[in-house]
């Protein structure tokens, strides 16, 4: 079975047994608290780095924070929590 | 705080992270340059990771408890003075130094503190040997106006809550006829007998001695029988109270005998450097010095005792109505009851022949002047 099958599968699970879908390994989940403060779970990993922005990798794509004197106040291979000015977050 | 320089610094962040270290607050501070904060154990591993990759790091800032304790190995003497203070901290906290005396209206709180003394509890006992569950117990048998007493011990304070008994009321035998008579001469102004015959209405004026309420209840027949009167007897009752001050007066004067001392404060606390030679004295402030560059906080203050000699001086006659005042209001103060309520006061002043001042106080109360005689 193929990787893209197979994810399919885990989330046609999941959505099955009303599960979140969080709770599937390496989903990313990004919780943004005020422009400030940002957290993001479950992350692969920094692709880029920045003054303007930072860039994760992810399962889903690539996570794309923008913005301004962003610093990453604590940080594990796990968890990513980002503070500064935040513009906006996207996926690439 | 350490200072990474060079190309792919994503990398090195994702290889520090995945090698489980200690990093945090990283920030991009220019193109090829990031500022993050890593503990000692960490930086360490990083330099691997920075030779690796070419990267240059150079330490921006120290700090933290063991970079503290790494500046005091040249500074012997001071980490002794932290070891002795902690000590004494230590063996300090191994004692009382406060008690306080909760709830004390009618005891006096230094009877209890001698009670306590008695039972080796005094400030600088050791707390390892005091008791507070049996404390209150041994409070309250020592002393009867005690009802309950309890001891808490929080760190270096004792506190002891007292509650007081209340004294049962005097028991009055009711089979016992009685009279009620005025204990003081005044004006009746509101009379109420709750038991017997009042023999005086409002607004009559009574003399001390003079019956108000008869604890004998009875026709004009002459057929009757005794009760105990009781009731209250509310009369205007007017004071004076007189004071002489002069013409000389015995005070206390400075004899031109004086002894300098300083006074040496620190933490709170004060000594003096010269116990006062004379029987009496005033002390007079001179100046304050302090030592700022001292180990210790030193405030030095320099003092002038004075001697003092009880002696009769003259006094003019502004000052002898003052204290002829002073004295009367003293006077009427011990004598007033304490249930008087005052509702006017006057005073006035004369110059005697001989030079002295005599000082007058009017005061009129509203007091229950009833005063219960029994008939045996």
């Amino acid at each position: 079975m193929s990787k893209k099958r197979m994810i399919k599968l885990r989330s046609r699970i999941m959505e099955a047994l009303d599960l979140p879908e969080e709770t599937m390994g390496g989903v990313p989940k990004v919780t943004m608290v005020g422009i400030s403060h940002m957290l993001v779970e479950n992350h692969m990993g920094i692709y880029e780095y920045t003054e303007t922005g930072v860039r994760l990798n992810s399962k889903c794509g690539i996570i794309h924070i923008s913005g301004r004197g962003l610093v990453m106040g604590e940080l594990n291979h796990e968890r990513l929590f980002i503070t500064g000015c935040i513009d906006g977050v996207h996926y690439e | 705080m350490i200072q990474v320089k060079g190309l792919a610094l994503e990398r090195f962040v994702n290889r520090a992270l995945h090698g489980n270290l200690e990093i945090w607050g990283v920030k991009r501070v220019s193109a090829n340059a990031i500022t993050l904060y890593a503990s000692i154990a960490s930086f360490y591993e990083l330099r691997k990771l920075t030779r690796e990759q070419r990267l240059k790091v150079r330490i921006l800032k120290k700090h933290g408890l063991p970079v503290s304790l790494l500046g005091l190995r040249y500074r012997k003497v001071i980490l002794f003075g932290w070891i002795v203070v902690l000590a004494l901290i230590l063996l300090a906290s191994r004692s009382v130094w406060f008690i306080s005396v909760n709830g004390c209206d009618v005891i006096d709180e230094s009877e209890i503190m001698a009670i306590l003394d008695n039972m080796d509890v005094r400030i600088g006992a050791r707390r390892s040997g005091i008791q507070t569950s049996q404390l209150g117990i041994a409070l309250m048998n020592e002393d009867s106006r005690i009802s309950w007493a309890g001891a808490t011990l929080t760190g270096v304070v004792l506190t002891i809550d007292v509650k007081e008994a209340v004294l049962a009321p005097d028991i009055v035998d009711d089979t016992v006829p009685a009279h009620i008579y005025a204990a003081k001469d005044g004006i009746v102004k509101k009379i109420v007998a709750l038991n017997g015959k009042a023999n005086v209405k409002a607004g009559d004026a009574v003399m001390k001695g003079e019956l108000l309420i008869s604890g004998y209840v009875g026709s004009n027949t002459g057929t009757g029988f005794l009760v105990r009167a009781r009731g209250d007897v509310i009369a205007q009752v007017i004071y004076a109270f007189s004071a002489t001050a002069g013409p000389q007066v015995l005070q206390s004067a400075r004899t031109g005998e004086f002894a300098d001392f300083v006074r040496i404060g620190a933490f709170g606390l004060a000594f003096d450097s010269l116990e006062a030679p004379f029987e009496q004295h005033d002390e007079e402030y001179m100046s304050t010095t302090l030592l700022k560059n001292c180990f210790v906080p030193l405030k030095i203050e320099a003092y002038r005792y004075y001697e003092l000699k009880d002696a009769y001086v003259e006094l003019d006659t502004e000052q002898l109505k003052t204290i002829a005042l002073l004295n009367a209001d003293q006077a009427m103060r011990d004598s007033l009851p304490k249930d008087a309520k005052m509702l006017s006061k006057e005073s006035k002043t004369e110059i005697l022949d001989s030079g002295a001042v005599k000082a007058t106080i009017v005061v009129t109360t509203e007091e229950n002047i009833a005063q219960t005689r029994e008939l045996r």
